[in-house]
């Protein structure tokens, strides 16, 4: 049994239900296909390894002992030898996550690790390390009408004329319970992302948006133990930093042979995207201050600092 | 590839002043360094370093998955970085589910172990946590101890297992395999030079006696307190009670923590307070 979806403008199929992302009902023929197969422990040459990955030009080999193996190759399929038993929750964590953000860099889309939200003057992205808050932002402006883009990834392509091009993730959002409760939303019937976390899945199909748009602002947000929010616009050589810094999976794109083109293109979009960091109170969150800062923010005309 | 330096502690026991003092002997400079850019830091079990080396989020991970990935992700900034690592770590040093050491012997050059009065470490610890005495004096106490977070929220740390107070010494003096230099911070606190000498050697550093003194005077207490007062700390947490650099003192239990916490402290860690000299033959405190 094979099921059907749409995902970053590409059509997926998996045999695995993927409730969180969007059925393809156009019945083209899918530019991903995922299936279980046999993967290797190790690849047979690998160019370069980490913690529990190997890389070489064109293949990605995930071993996690307790899920699974991964095997992401040439942009197109991904193949998954599962530890039996396991739930398919778990695979789709890092299926829909480091797998698929490697799958969309082989195709040279850039797999940006952001939230994000649709609005007049094109996407607002949010970039932050696990805990700074992408989420909960993300569904604060959902409460505020916005439609969103992405809970933590999204692609950015350029296409024949240069033209920049953010390419929508999926709906659905993962929820702390203290971010529920700040958003004023309860957690129950919520999927349980791991039973030791108090960490919740949220689908977000009514608020989403599929279609691609153009970047307006990107904030990189960071905590300090201060009452103070700061708002700094950056300028090029920070913004490249911070894409670069926010780039998925970006210790591998060495050995996928994809450096080169890893920096080419975050310059590029550094040199025509206003980003911006804002530094807010470690405790307690003031999420509706910090919407609201950032609202008011890019409700402007902003342009990169030169 | 063996330069990971670790700095390891159970927690309020004199690791962020010796990251000072390293920081101000490194920098061989006139001025004391900033305390909110120290050298060992972050702290091994930071979130961010884990999900930058690890290349997947701990938070998809269970807590046997992000202990399993810990030894290969020090390996990997091992590999990655060219130069010396100093880390500072409050982990008791243990095995995971695939029998590795959390901290891998391959990548380390040397551990710096700083050792402190539990009974001090107690009082100390609830301030930092704003939790209550009972709540720390129990953990002290607990061959489960770990580092409270809220599991509501997402916390800057992953988790780190602390075990009791004795069990963590022993942790990494006696079991981890790693050449271990002890310090005390009650040393640190009477004789700094000499202590701090036993730091720079450990570390395999040129001792040059000169910048030795002046790194240990621009590491002094109350110029660190007035650094704190003027621009803040960021390693102070929001929930604590009082500043992180408090009062620097040793002995400060007497005020604070009552017999009956005091003698349970003593009850469950008497074997390793005697040896490093924090109780005498009848147990009672010599501090």
């Amino acid at each position: 049994m094979s099921y059907y979806y749409k995902v970053f403008g590409l059509s997926l199929e998996s045999p695995i239900f993927c409730p969180e992302l969007l059925v393809d009902e156009s019945g083209a023929a899918p530019e991903i296909v995922i299936r279980f197969g046999e993967v290797p422990q190790e690849l047979e040459s690998p160019v370069d390894s980490g913690a529990r990955w190997q890389t070489s030009p064109g293949l990605f080999l995930l071993n996690l002992k307790r899920v699974g193996r991964f095997l992401v190759r040439a942009g197109r399929e991904i193949i998954i030898q599962p530890v039996d038993p396991i739930s398919e929750d778990n695979i789709r964590t890092f299926l829909l996550s480091s797998c698929l953000s490697i799958l969309l860099h082989q195709r040279k889309m850039f797999a940006l690790h952001v939230s994000g939200i649709h609005t007049e003057r094109g996407a607002v992205l949010f970039a932050g390390h696990s805990g700074a808050g992408k989420s909960t932002l993300v569904s604060a402006f959902l409460q505020r009408g916005y439609k969103m883009l992405s809970d933590d990834m999204l692609a950015i392509t350029f296409d024949e004329n240069n033209r920049l091009h953010v390419l929508p993730g999926f709906p659905q959002v993962k929820l702390w319970a203290d971010s529920a409760e700040a958003l004023g939303r309860s957690t129950d019937g919520l999927r349980r992302v791991l039973q030791q976390y108090d960490k919740f899945a949220a689908p977000t199909y009514d608020n989403f948006d599929p279609q691609p748009t153009t970047l307006h602002a990107i904030y990189l947000l960071s905590q300090h133990n201060s009452p103070q929010f700061i708002l700094e616009s950056l300028g090029q050589t920070k913004r490249f930093n911070g894409l670069l810094d926010n780039t998925w999976q970006k210790l591998t794109l060495v050995g996928l042979g994809l450096r080169e083109w890893h920096f080419m293109t975050a310059a590029k979009i550094a040199s025509q995207v206003y980003i911006a960091r804002l530094t807010r109170p470690q405790l307690p969150f003031r999420l509706t201050e910090m919407a609201d800062m950032i609202e008011a923010d890019f409700k402007k005309d902003l342009q990169p600092l030169i | 590839m063996n330069q990971i330096n670790w700095l390891a502690s159970y927690p309020k026991s004199g690791n962020t002043w010796t990251r000072i003092f390293l920081t101000n002997y490194l920098n061989d400079a006139d001025q004391p360094a900033d305390i909110n850019h120290l050298k060992g830091g972050p702290i091994a079990s930071d979130r961010d370093l884990f999900d930058r080396w690890a290349g997947v989020e701990a938070s998809d991970l269970s807590f046997d998955d992000i202990a399993d990935f810990r030894p290969h992700v020090y390996r990997q900034m091992a590999l990655h970085i060219a130069h010396p690592l100093y880390i500072k770590v409050h982990d008791a040093c243990i095995r995971n589910s695939d029998c590795e050491m959390l901290f891998p012997s391959d990548v380390t050059s040397a551990v710096i172990y700083l050792i402190r009065n539990p009974l001090d470490v107690a009082v100390s610890y609830a301030h930092h946590s704003g939790r209550t005495l009972e709540q720390e004096v129990k953990n002290l106490c607990d061959q489960d101890g770990i580092v409270y977070e809220n599991p509501k929220l997402l916390p800057p740390q992953i988790p780190q297992r602390l075990l009791s107070w004795s069990a963590h010494v022993r942790s990494w003096v006696d079991e981890s395999g790693l050449a271990v230099t002890v310090i005390r911070y009650e040393d640190m606190l009477t004789q700094p030079e000499a202590a701090f000498e036993r730091i720079i050697r450990a570390l395999k550093l040129d001792l040059d006696p000169i910048r030795l003194s002046k790194a240990v005077e621009l590491s002094r207490f109350e110029s660190i307190q007035e650094q704190e007062s003027r621009a803040g700390f960021k390693e102070r947490t929001m929930r604590a009670d009082a500043p992180f650099f408090r009062q620097g003192r040793s002995g400060t239990w007497r005020e604070e923590l009552n017999s009956e916490l005091a003698d349970k402290i003593i009850e469950v860690n008497a074997d390793v307070m005697r040896r490093f000299g924090y109780l005498d033959q009848n147990n009672d405190p010599l501090f």
